[in-house]
């Protein structure tokens, strides 16, 4: 082996080093002579298993060598770094371990040869080892070989190998660079882009939290169905999931006294509530109760009574605040968590028939200005001919009102009473100064123009102006008003369709119920 | 008690990524304190780094397996695990999943609730800085020093940990997704 580092031209760079140390374990070269003569030897044992510390100062030395140690010693890591502790930069660290296929000729340990040896190698495993040892930043590798200087390749592996069976490494120490730190900083791989976020706001209120998987399936639920016939037979679907995500739970369900009958054929409720929190038939009743009563009432049917779980199967919003008069540990529901911060498990499901729906509506003729013709019924109606009127003159305006964002189909609704002619309109908010559509408009027996807006945002008091078209022709008309109509923001979803979604969600978290805790009270924290 | 510990600590996100020196002090604790056997996984090019987390450790005790094995043997390590330490990422979903006891350090770029790893067995560790959530995707958009995960002590995680190995040896409800 040295001699391979002489003519690497190690050895001679490392000749007229003064301190030199040789580390030798093998029990087979133990006690011999040391191949450098003037080397300090330090025989360590190689049955420790912790590592093995050289009686050597940081940095005194200028070469460790370690022959035929490594695969001898447990903590590779701990050792390969004492040894390289020694080491002055500039100095030397030279590790030979037997390889693999030349000395050991097997695919695991133990070895055939010695029974010490703890580990096979190849120059890769050997890179392996010095890599997770080392700080990559304060050595380089000088030389690396698979030494097989006269190996004899004849011989079968069950008997032992004659010549050169190791592998030898030098790594020098070098003088870490300033930048090192930085290198080994997880952040040096992203420039910073100078983004602002938020501030973060005092420490006492960032709490760590663990969010931890609670134990135990809910054992008492609680199913709120209190709205209609109709209502109960779609909320059916959902209430049979329920029961298929909570087979041995205790179901608890209240309804409209209507429904009860219904309920009990179901026989998916081990106990019914009858509640009317809306009349049987509300056109039948006048004086209602004001929710804020009927939840007291409910809170007082409800007293003493907790469950693990409350669910509440009706998409529109009015009976969340029945949830608030339940002793529950869960409490399920559409809406935003912002409008109902008590719903623990909440779908923000826009319902479409309220929010984002699609809208048909008529603006009646009342809500416009006649500048020609007069009010007559629900018409504005025009009986002549109107000779000397000019391109641009107004007939009529209105209605001033507001549209939300959305796609919008106007229909100007005018029928002549004579002969066909053509006007014009446009559609402005901020008295004409935000103009968002203008054409002509034909007045055609049969013929209704769909005007088409898009509203990015709200548009405040919108005005349909109707005005004498570039002929100046205006014959008799009768006007009817504005059908406006928006689509929905989505398509609709079935009720039946949401409750099932609700439940599902509800059968989904519970299934893996969690909570949150603060990790340093163990306190719950919402 | 002795502990199979497998820990997932690089992420394909640096700024979801619990800092290699805590992972290096968790692990330590582990060993010294749960007389715990440490794995470290992940892919070939995140070898170098995790050489950071098991440098200063017995190599009999921590291991850096990054690049050793296929996804498959993986999933069969951590199968075989009493707990999963992970960032937010892939390696924490599937540990909750197979139903093994899991401590995902949760960074804010993202809202836990929404993105947390789900399962019979989980701990979520969180910092509720008051930038969270950030929704940013590179290291370098953190002007705060990627605070949120940094404040999450080794001790706390530990404790995490422990808890976890705790609890698995008592019975979870539902059951984790099949194999």
């Amino acid at each position: 082996m040295l001699d391979r580092l002489r003519a690497a031209k190690i050895l001679e760079a490392a000749a007229d080093r003064q301190d030199v140390v040789l580390v030798r374990c093998d029990p087979d070269i133990s006690g011999a002579p040391a191949p450098i003569p003037e080397a300090n030897v330090v025989d360590v044992d190689c049955s420790v298993t912790g590592p093995t510390a050289l009686p050597c100062a940081d940095t005194s030395q200028d070469v460790v060598i370690a022959l035929r140690v490594l695969e001898n010693l447990s903590d590779y890591r701990a050792s390969i770094a004492d040894w390289f502790r020694t080491l002055r930069t500039g100095g030397y660290l030279v590790i030979s371990v037997p390889h693999q296929f030349l000395y050991e000729r097997k695919l695991q340990p133990p070895s055939r040869w010695n029974r010490h040896h703890k580990r096979f190698y190849t120059a890769a495993s050997l890179m392996t080892e010095v890599e997770e040892a080392l700080d990559p930043l304060s050595y380089r590798v000088r030389f690396l070989e698979e030494n097989d200087q006269d190996f004899d390749y004849t011989i079968p592996p069950a008997d032992e190998a004659q010549g050169s069976d190791e592998i030898v490494l030098v790594l020098e120490r070098i003088a870490r660079p300033s930048y090192a730190d930085a290198v080994l900083d997880e952040r040096s791989g992203d420039r910073a882009t100078g983004r602002f976020i938020r501030v973060p706001g005092p420490a006492s209120s960032e709490p760590v939290v663990a969010i931890e998987t609670a134990a135990g399936p809910p054992k008492r639920i609680l199913v709120l169905k209190v709205d209609h016939r109709g209502d109960f037979i779609m909320g059916r679907p959902a209430m049979e999931l329920l029961r298929r995500e909570f087979p041995s739970s205790h179901l608890t369900l209240v309804c409209g006294p209507w429904n009860r009958a219904d309920a009990e054929q179901l026989g998916l409720f081990d106990e019914m509530i009858g509640f009317a929190f809306f009349p049987e038939v509300a056109s039948y009743v006048s004086d209602v109760p004001t929710e804020e009563e009927r939840v007291i009432l409910f809170a007082r049917q409800m007293a003493g009574r907790s469950y693990d779980l409350a669910i509440d199967l009706r998409v529109d919003q009015d009976t969340r605040p029945l949830l608030t008069a339940v002793d529950a540990a869960q409490r399920a529901g559409f809406g935003a968590a912002e409008r109902f911060p008590f719903l623990d498990i909440a779908l923000p499901f826009i319902n479409p028939t309220v929010s984002g729906r699609a809208e048909q509506r008529l603006i009646m003729p009342d809500r416009f200005t006649a500048m020609a013709g007069r009010h007559e019924g629900f018409a504005i109606v025009n009986p002549d001919d109107l000779p000397g009127m000019a391109h641009g003159d107004r007939l009529i305006y209105g209605p001033y009102v507001d549209f939300e964002p959305g796609d919008w189909i106007l229909e100007i609704i005018i029928e002549p009473l004579a002969s066909d002619f053509d006007l014009t309109y446009d559609v402005c908010w901020d008295v004409g100064s935000n103009v968002i559509g203008a054409g002509i408009l034909p007045v055609r027996r049969g013929v209704r123009p769909r005007i088409a807006l898009h509203l990015e945002e709200a548009a405040k008091g919108v005005e349909i102006r109707v005005s004498v078209g570039p002929s100046a022709k205006v014959r008799p008309y009768r006007f009817l008003g504005c059908r406006v109509g928006k689509r929905g923001a989505f398509p609709a979803l079935h009720q039946q369709e949401m409750l099932v979604l609700l439940a599902s969600l509800v059968g989904h978290r519970m299934r893996f119920p969690y909570q949150t805790v603060d990790t340093a009270t163990r306190l719950p924290v919402p | 008690m002795s502990v199979a510990l497998v820990i997932a600590p690089v992420s394909n996100d640096p700024l979801r990524d619990w800092p290699l020196s805590h992972f290096e002090q968790l692990a330590r604790l582990c060993v010294e304190q749960l007389d715990a056997t440490v794995n470290c996984v992940g892919i070939r090019a995140q070898r170098i780094a995790v050489n950071q987390i098991v440098r200063r450790l017995p190599p009999d005790r921590v291991r850096n397996l990054c690049g050793t094995m296929p996804w498959s043997g993986t999933t069969d390590l951590i199968r075989s695990a009493s707990c999963v330490v992970a960032n937010n990422s892939g390696i924490a979903h599937l540990a909750a999943g197979l139903g093994v006891p899991t401590v995902c350090v949760f960074g804010a770029s993202h809202n836990p609730y929404e993105w947390m790893a789900r399962g019979p067995a989980v701990i979520t560790l969180h910092k509720r800085t008051g930038c969270a959530p950030c929704a940013f995707g590179h290291l370098g958009d953190c002007p705060f020093d990627k605070r949120c995960l940094r404040e999450i002590a080794p001790e706390t995680v530990f404790e995490a940990v422990r808890r976890a190995c705790a609890r698995a040896d008592a019975p979870v409800q539902g059951s984790p997704v099949p194999a």
